[in-house]
């Protein structure tokens, strides 16, 4: 996202929305689907529909494989 | 070549041309090659070309946007606002051409007149469509409280505008236009100044680069024109300034639309 809409925004509104949502520090899949969730419409504001859902996706991918990867 | 890198290569070349004329005005470059009359006509024809290019980019955004929202119906104001300009700006090329003087007011002031209430009328739009996004662009307070900061700044250069304006000896008409025009202008730059304050928050991300070309756009094309509405300005040698506001201010609005719609379609 940060080549997009810029890591201090990224960074500002995950950490906004983390708060909004009262997710703890260690957050599980359902946390992480509302956050990007959350997250979501605000990309499609900017980037359309379309690469702003693409996106959502393709981050929950790699998030998830991340922490497989980590499992 | 990027289309940022060919933005910012054009209005250099254009800032060069056109600064140039204000030291050099009385050289052979600008007596025999470069004439006031042929950068006027090319002037206009670069308007027209840019104004024209931001009605088709602002309407492929309508169109990638799909769905109904306030930066669709901000991205349609937007074409609305190039497409009246383009037709106001047809009517003045048409008289600086045949080398006459347009008429106060002419034929393409409605349009211009449409076309401000409709620019204004986007930005607006864009402001609540950036608030909707529920991304971290600062409070409301500090928005409302920047935007009747700006508010009594521009009333305090509105006064000092309006005034000899006002007074000037010429028909109703006349002056209903010479002073229209300012006040149009500093009214669209409040939310303008308010969107590129949030539009800030961006820094670093190919959005910023879409949304700052846009509005710097739109600051210069309100400079050039509040600068043409004082008659000491306008008419001494830093005419050609003026030009190179609105040459930029259309330019940078077509280059922010254009970036817009490659970054919806890519």
């Amino acid at each position: 996202m940060g080549p997009l809409i810029g890591e201090a925004m990224v960074r500002a509104s995950v950490s906004g929305h983390w708060e909004k949502l009262k997710l703890g520090p260690h957050v599980d899949d359902q946390g992480l689907d509302r956050l990007l969730a959350a997250i979501g419409p605000g990309l499609n504001v900017f980037v359309g529909r379309r690469k702003g859902e693409a996106l959502v996706v393709e981050v929950t991918a790699a998030l998830r494989a991340s922490a497989g990867g980590a499992a | 070549m990027t289309r940022r890198t060919v933005t910012l290569l054009v209005a250099a070349s254009l800032s060069a041309l056109f600064v140039g004329a204000v030291p050099f005005g009385g050289t052979l470059l600008y007596t025999e090659l470069l004439t006031p009359k042929l950068l006027v006509v090319a002037a206009s024809l670069f308007k027209l070309a840019a104004l024209g290019a931001g009605a088709v980019f602002a309407s492929r955004c309508v169109r990638s946007l799909g769905v109904d929202g306030a930066m669709r119906s901000g991205w349609r104001l937007m074409q609305a606002w190039f497409s009246c300009f383009f037709v106001g700006q047809l009517v003045l090329t048409f008289y600086e051409v045949a080398g006459r003087t347009a008429p106060v007011p002419s034929l393409g002031d409605p349009l211009f007149l449409l076309g401000y209430i409709a620019v204004t009328a986007a930005a607006v739009r864009f402001i609540a469509g950036y608030r909707s996004s529920g991304f971290a662009f600062g409070s409301t307070r500090g928005h409302i409280l920047a935007a009747l900061g700006l508010t009594a700044l521009f009333a305090g250069v509105l006064a000092s505008l309006v005034g000899p304006a006002a007074r000037a000896e010429s028909p109703l008409a006349a002056r209903i236009v010479n002073l229209g025009y300012p006040v149009l202008d500093l009214v669209l730059l409040v939310p303008t100044l308010v969107l590129l304050r949030m539009t800030l928050a961006l820094r670093g991300g190919r959005v910023w680069g879409v949304w700052g070309t846009l509005l710097v756009g739109v600051v210069f094309f309100t400079a050039g024109d509040i600068l043409f509405a004082i008659p000491a300005f306008g008419a001494s040698a830093f005419g050609p300034l003026v030009d190179l506001a609105f040459l930029l201010g259309y330019g940078f609005a077509a280059s922010g639309a254009a970036m817009q719609s490659a970054l919806l379609d890519d």
